[in-house]
């Protein structure tokens, strides 16, 4: 199944965090940024700022130039981490392929129907409005590229479906500078071909979208008709995985998920090992009448951390045991993998799940030189062996 | 609206209650300020120390943004929102 990209855009997010906090700077034109010196620049600027020409990346002495009256507020980092952290953990629960790509956006990939796309997305939004009070703009498409463009189409508080019948046509008049990746310089080149709209850009001849996209030129216009994403580049077609037989038929309690559990450390870690990453979780069950089924969902997470691997499984298996009286084995696989070498924005942003990486690292090292029996989680231990532990 | 960094110390009365910690009232520069709405909570990490914030306003439209540090259990009042 073909997948669908929503992408969510928190609204003039920094601003709008302030505004949440003191509901007398609401309606109001607010700027974000470095207020401290004179050289600091605007992190985010209200709606009602941006009515004034303000914008990101301004020198605030500018933006007190153009609206003196506006409320200057010294930004606070945590304080915006920690509003997307939750939105983020919220995203989770809607769907297991999320890629956040900065501290106010992320993309979720679902290989569903579209309807069930579109009813997900529309719950998600009202959701973060309700749990964080702050509004995000959503776009879905069928690719990452119109799924961007539709979130930018209807801010504030935008819901933007650009179902894949109906392009390019439904997005003709757009600007081309709206869609993502075409900058400043791209967009005054096209202008000097009278090119402005993407209608335009599509009835422009080879040689100049040549000359302004270079060798991108085919890839945009694919994309923007409704193509699917490249797959991220599969180096082998094997799997990697591991499985467990359990030494009497266990019913899916506390010992099976603490066994899945293990399983993904070991699957995580083999990834580690092996610098590699997978776009495909798969899990297996065999019942006590040896009965075997397996599901599998394409992800784009981090497969590398085991708490994340976990959290894909989990929905996965949950189906999966309802088929099953008492199970006898369980796996836990990656599949389609490839070369991990791209770069994670997600560790430098939030701090919990850089601290995950770096509890990952530290049992890494454990492992390397002790072996892997040596250190365990408290939570795979059984009662009576954790009274052994603390006796020893 | 005006804007003032401060980094005083005040005195809050607050409860604990399911692993949360809330504040009640806070005592600064002789004045009571109660705690009618609050806004947000976020943690910082200095180091080895994590500081927790609260944004909260009074029974005005002041705003006022107070930390709790764990480590020397003092309370801090960082900013304050001052309507007009």
């Amino acid at each position: 199944m073909d997948a669908v990209v929503v992408h969510i855009d928190m609204d003039a997010f920094f601003a709008s965090v302030e505004q949440r906090d003191v509901p007398s700077i609401r309606n109001r034109p607010v700027i974000v940024g470095e207020t401290r010196g004179n050289r600091g620049v605007v992190a985010t600027a209200s709606y009602e700022a941006r009515k004034y020409g303000i914008h990101a990346a301004m020198p605030m002495k500018t933006a007190e130039n153009l609206c003196s009256h506006a409320v200057f507020v010294q930004g606070s980092i945590d304080k915006y981490v920690d509003a997307s952290l939750s939105i983020f953990n919220l995203c989770l629960e809607y769907c297991a392929s999320v890629d956040i790509v900065s501290v106010d956006e992320a993309f979720l990939t679902y290989h569903d129907v579209w309807d069930s796309v579109t009813e997900k997305a529309t719950c998600l939004q009202k959701r973060i409005q309700g749990l964080t009070g702050l509004s995000a703009s959503v776009g879905i498409g069928p690719n990452r590229m119109l799924a961007k463009l539709a979130s930018s189409l209807n801010k504030p508080q935008g819901f933007t479906p650009l179902p894949e019948q109906g392009l390019p046509q439904s997005i003709a008049s757009v600007p081309v500078s709206e869609i993502s990746g075409i900058g400043t310089k791209t967009t005054a080149l096209f202008s000097t071909f009278g090119i402005h709209t993407i209608e335009e850009l599509f009835s422009a001849n080879g040689t100049i979208l040549d000359l302004c996209l270079g060798h991108r030129a085919h890839e945009f216009l694919r994309l923007l008709r409704g193509g699917q994403d490249p797959p991220p580049q599969r180096i082998k077609d094997h799997s990697l995985g591991h499985e467990f037989t359990f030494p009497h038929d266990v019913k899916p309690g506390r010992e099976f998920w603490v066994t899945v559990r293990r399983l993904c450390d070991q699957v995580s870690r083999r990834l580690r090992q092996q610098h590699l990453q997978g776009t495909v979780v798969r899990v297996k069950l065999r019942g006590n009448r040896f009965e075997t089924r397996s599901r599998e969902r394409a992800v784009t997470g981090d497969m590398q951390n085991p708490f994340m691997l976990y959290r894909m499984t989990e929905g996965l298996l949950c189906v999966l045991t309802t088929n099953f009286e008492r199970i006898r084995l369980v796996g836990v696989s990656a599949a389609g993998l490839y070369d991990a070498v791209q770069p994670d924005f997600t560790h430098l942003l939030f701090p919990g799940i850089h601290r995950e990486k770096k509890l990952i690292s530290a049992l890494d090292a454990v492992w390397d030189r002790y072996g892997e029996q040596s250190l365990i989680r408290g939570g795979f231990l059984r009662g009576s062996e954790k009274e052994l532990m603390s006796d020893e | 609206m005006r804007i003032e960094s401060l980094e005083e110390t005040i005195s809050v009365i607050g409860y604990f209650q399911n692993g949360g910690l809330k504040p009640i009232r806070f005592l600064w520069r002789g004045r009571t300020v109660p705690v009618k709405h609050l806004a947000s909570h976020w943690t910082s990490r200095e180091g080895r120390d994590l500081k927790h914030f609260y944004s909260v306003s009074d029974n005005g439209n002041d705003y006022y943004e107070i930390s709790f540090h764990p480590r020397t259990f003092k309370w801090m009042l960082n900013r304050v929102f001052l309507d007009g």
